[in-house]
C-alpha cells in the first residue's frame, strides 16, 4: 500500500494566538503613544525645591505634569529637569512659554509664594505665543513680574549708579504707581546699571522722547539761605526705592515711542531740570593760551547763547601721546547741546549741528576761542563763532573727537589786529592824503572859530546860579549817604539784623549736622527714633 | 498690604516710646523798666552783642566733666541768647545807671540823636559747672562815637552757686551773674 503525500496546510490555526497578540500589543502601544503627554527638559541654575517624582508642574495652578528626574549638566553650568506633561499642553509648548519655580520670596516686588513653603514648591509654566514647537526649555530664576502679553511699554533706563533701585521697585507718575522695574542688571561694556521696566496701559501713553526718568529713593535735604528743604517720595520709595517719570517743563512735548527705547536714568529730578537734553556730541578744541579759569562745567557758547558745557582737559591723553611740555596746544573736550539752540533733542538735530560745524569751519571761518566769563573770578569760558578773516580750515581729529580750531583771544588777538592795521596803514596814499590835508587845514580856522563860541557859551553856563549850587547839593547827597551807610554799620539795626539771620542761619546748619551725623551712625533712626538721652541735671553742691 | 504693615510697625514702635517734657526759660530783667528818665547828657545804648558759639543754640549748657559740655535738650531758652541778652542787659543797665538805655541803635540821620556812648558786649562762657555753679565770663568796651574811641573797656569773670538742683536753679544763678555784669558797666558810665 502507497502512502498518500499530500500538501500540508500552509498556516496553522496555532499561530492566530500569537499574531492576535502582537496586534493587541501594537495597539496598546499607538493608545499609549496617542493617549500620553510630551516629555520636556527644563534648564535651571540650581535644583533648589526640585524633587523628582514629586514637583508639580502647574498652569493657572491647575496641575499639568510631574517632574520625573533631576540631573546636573555634564559642564557642572546648571541642572536639567525631565518633565511629563499632560497631553492637552502639547499645544502650547512653543518657543517663547516660560517655565519658573514658584518658592517662598520676600523682596521688594512683595512676598509671594507663601502656600509654597508647607506645600513644597512647584514649576509655574506661561504659555507662549510663537510658532515653533520646542521640547527643551531654560527656566527663569525669577518670575516674571509682568505677562509678556501685558498691555504696555517695555523700555531700559541706564544709570551710572546703582543707588537704592533694584528689580521689583515701583514706577511712579505723580506719585501713581505706573509701573516696575523688572529686572536689574550691569552692562559692562557701556560700564552703566541698565533696569529693564514695564509701564502699565494706559500710562504708557504719557511716555514720549521727551519724558526723563529719575531716582527718587530716600529723602532729599537741601539746607539754603531760604531755609531747609525735606523732599520725599511715599513711603515705599523712600524705604524701597523707586523711579518716577515725568515731562520737563522746559522741553517740548516728545514723539511717542515704542517698547526698547533706551533712557537714562537721572539721580534727581533737580539734575533734570540742569541738564535737560539729551542728545548731543563731543568736540575738542585746542589751545595755546593758559587755560587758567577753565573748568569742567565750563559754558560753551555761540554769541552769548549756552549751548555746551567743557567736560574736561584731556591733559592725560596728551601725556600719553608724549606731547606734554613740548609746547602743543592743550586740547580740551566740549559736549554741545543742539536742544539748547532751539533745533531739538534728537539724533538727526546732532547730525544737522555736525553738518553746520564742518560747513562753518571749512569755509566760513567758525572757530574757538576762550573768553573770560567773570573779571572778579577769573572763569573762563569757550565761545564758538564765525570769524570771517579766518582762511578755510580742514576738520583735524583728536582721539576718535573731531577738533574745531582755534583762534588766540586776549593780548594775542590784539597784536594781530595791530599788525593787521599797520599792514593797512603802510598800503595807504600819504602823500596824496597830506596834499589834501593842506586844503581841509585852511578850513580848520573857520572851525575854531565856531569853537570858541561854544568854549564862551560854556563859561556862561558855569556862572549861572544853578550850577553854583550844585556843590551844596553835593555835600547834601554826601551827608545823606552816609547817614544811609550808617544804617548798615555792624551796630545798626540792619546790621543786628543781618547778624541774627545769619546766627539763625549757621544755628539751622549746626542742627542739621546733628542729624546727619546720626542718620550716618543710625541710617533707619528717621523712621525707628533713638531713644533720647536725657538731659543731665545740674546739682547744686554744699558750700 | 506692605504700607499698611510699615505703618501698623511704625505705630507700634511710635508708641513704645515716651517724649519727654520740653521746658523753655525765658530771660527778662525783673527790675522796674527806665521807659522815660531825666534828660541825658548823652544818649546811651548797646553796640554789638555777641555770645560765643557753643552757646547760641536754644538749650542750656551744662559742664558735665572738665572741659566736656552737653547742650540740653530738653531744657531750652525761650529765645535765642544774642536776642534776649540785649533787652535783659539794657534793661538792667538802665536800673543800676538809673537812665534810658536803648537797646538797639537805628543808625539815626540827621534830625534825631544818635548814640553818642555806645556799649559793646562780648559773652564768653555762661554755663553750669560740674561743682555745682553758673560761670559767667564776659568782655566789654564803652566806645564814645563823638570822639571815636574806647574809654572803657574791662572784664567779668563770676561763678555763682546753685541754689537746688536743677534747670530752673542753673537759670536763675545766670540771672544773678548777669546783673552782676550790668552793674559794673553801669558803674562805668
Amino acid at each position: 500500500m502507497q502512502a498518500t503525500v499530500g500538501k500540508g496546510r500552509k498556516f496553522s490555526a496555532i499561530w492566530v494566538i500569537p499574531l492576535v497578540t502582537l496586534l493587541i500589543g501594537v495597539s496598546m502601544v499607538v493608545h499609549t503613544w496617542l493617549t500620553e503627554g510630551p516629555t520636556i527638559t527644563l534648564e535651571f541654575a540650581t535644583a533648589d525645591g526640585l524633587e523628582a517624582g514629586k514637583t508639580k508642574v502647574k498652569l493657572l495652578n491647575v496641575e499639568i505634569g510631574l517632574v520625573e528626574s533631576v540631573s546636573i549638566k555634564p559642564d557642572l553650568s546648571a541642572v536639567t529637569a525631565t518633565v511629563k506633561l499632560d497631553p492637552e499642553v502639547r499645544s502650547l509648548l512653543l518657543d517663547d512659554t516660560l517655565f519658573w519655580i514658584v518658592r517662598a520670596r520676600v523682596g521688594a516686588g512683595g512676598v509671594s509664594g507663601i502656600s509654597t513653603i508647607l506645600a513644597g514648591a512647584y514649576i509655574e509654566m506661561e504659555p507662549g505665543s510663537g510658532s515653533i514647537k520646542q521640547q527643551h526649555f531654560v527656566g527663569l530664576e525669577e518670575p516674571p513680574l509682568t505677562p509678556l502679553d501685558a498691555p504696555g511699554l517695555r523700555l531700559t533706563l541706564f544709570s551710572d549708579r546703582a543707588g537704592s533701585v533694584s528689580a521689583g521697585n515701583a514706577i511712579l507718575y505723580r506719585g501713581y504707581k505706573a509701573g516696575r522695574i523688572e529686572t536689574m542688571t550691569f552692562d559692562t561694556e557701556l560700564r552703566k546699571v541698565r533696569y529693564d521696566i514695564f509701564i502699565d496701559a494706559p500710562f504708557h501713553e504719557l511716555v514720549n522722547s521727551s519724558t526723563r526718568f529719575w531716582d527718587m529713593s530716600g529723602v532729599s535735604l537741601k539746607a539754603s539761605a531760604q531755609g531747609l528743604e525735606i523732599e520725599a517720595g511715599s513711603l515705599d520709595t523712600i524705604l524701597l526705592g523707586g523711579v518716577a517719570f515725568g515731562s520737563n517743563p522746559n522741553l517740548p512735548l516728545g514723539t511717542a515711542v515704542e517698547s526698547g527705547k533706551e533712557f537714562k536714568l537721572y539721580s534727581s529730578y533737580q539734575k533734570i531740570l540742569e541738564n535737560p537734553y539729551s542728545h548731543g556730541a563731543h568736540y575738542v578744541v585746542s589751545f595755546k593760551q593758559s587755560l587758567r579759569g577753565l573748568v569742567p562745567g565750563a559754558p560753551v557758547e555761540y554769541r552769548g547763547i549756552e549751548f555746551g558745557r567743557v567736560e574736561r582737559i584731556l591733559i592725560k591723553e596728551l601725556a600719553a601721546l608724549g606731547l606734554v611740555g613740548t609746547g602743543q596746544a592743550i586740547p580740551v573736550l566740549i559736549y554741545l547741546e543742539p536742544g539748547r539752540l532751539e533745533v531739538g533733542d534728537n539724533p538727526e538735530a546732532v547730525k544737522q549741528l555736525q553738518q553746520v560745524i564742518e560747513q562753518g569751519v571749512r569755509s566760513n571761518g567758525l572757530r574757538a576761542t576762550l573768553e573770560t566769563g567773570n573779571l572778579l573770578t577769573g572763569k573762563q569760558l569757550i565761545s564758538i563763532d564765525y570769524f570771517p578773516d579766518q582762511e578755510d580750515a580742514e576738520l583735524l581729529h583728536f582721539e576718535q573727537y573731531t577738533v574745531i580750531p582755534s583762534i588766540e583771544t586776549g593780548i594775542a588777538r590784539l597784536e594781530q589786529q595791530v599788525s593787521a592795521f599797520l599792514e593797512k596803514l603802510n598800503a595807504l596814499p600819504l602823500e596824496e592824503t597830506v596834499s589834501g590835508a593842506n586844503k581841509v587845514l585852511g578850513e580848520a580856522d573857520d572851525t575854531l572859530a565856531s569853537l570858541t563860541a561854544v568854549v564862551n557859551s560854556a563859561n556862561s553856563l558855569l556862572s549861572n546860579d544853578h550850577a553854583k549850587a550844585l556843590p551844596a547839593e553835593l555835600a547834601a547827597t554826601i551827608a545823606e549817604l552816609r547817614g544811609l551807610l550808617s544804617g548798615y554799620a555792624p551796630e545798626s539795626e540792619m546790621g543786628q539784623s543781618l547778624g541774627s539771620s545769619v546766627s539763625t542761619l549757621n544755628a539751622t546748619l549746626a542742627s542739621l549736622d546733628t542729624l546727619i551725623r546720626q542718620l550716618s551712625i543710625k541710617p533707619n533712626s528717621i523712621i525707628f527714633p533713638v531713644a533720647p538721652e536725657s538731659d543731665p541735671i545740674p546739682e547744686a553742691h554744699p558750700k | 498690604m506692605k504700607s499698611l504693615l510699615l505703618l501698623a510697625t511704625l505705630f507700634v514702635a511710635g508708641c513704645t516710646s515716651s517724649v519727654p517734657t520740653l521746658n523753655k526759660y525765658l530771660l527778662r530783667s525783673d527790675a522796674a523798666p527806665q521807659f522815660a528818665g531825666e534828660p541825658a547828657t548823652a544818649v546811651v545804648g548797646l553796640g554789638t552783642l555777641t555770645v560765643a558759639s557753643y552757646i547760641d543754640g536754644l538749650g542750656l549748657v551744662l559742664e558735665t566733666d572738665e572741659g566736656k559740655i552737653r547742650e540740653a535738650r530738653d531744657n531750652q531758652w525761650a529765645e535765642p541768647l544774642r536776642e534776649s541778652l540785649r533787652s535783659y542787659l539794657a534793661q538792667e543797665i538802665a536800673a543800676q545807671a538809673k537812665q534810658v538805655i536803648r537797646a538797639r541803635s537805628s543808625g539815626e540821620i540827621d534830625g534825631q540823636r544818635r548814640i553818642d556812648i555806645r556799649i559793646d558786649i562780648r559773652i564768653d562762657e555762661l554755663h553750669g559747672t560740674a561743682s555745682g555753679e553758673a560761670r559767667l565770663v564776659a568782655y566789654w568796651t564803652v566806645f564814645d562815637t563823638t570822639e571815636r574811641k574806647i574809654t572803657v573797656e574791662s572784664g567779668l569773670v563770676e561763678s555763682e552757686r546753685l541754689s537746688a538742683d536743677g534747670y530752673p536753679a542753673l537759670v536763675a544763678a545766670e540771672k544773678v551773674l548777669l546783673r552782676r555784669l550790668a552793674a559794673a558797666i553801669a558803674a562805668k558810665l
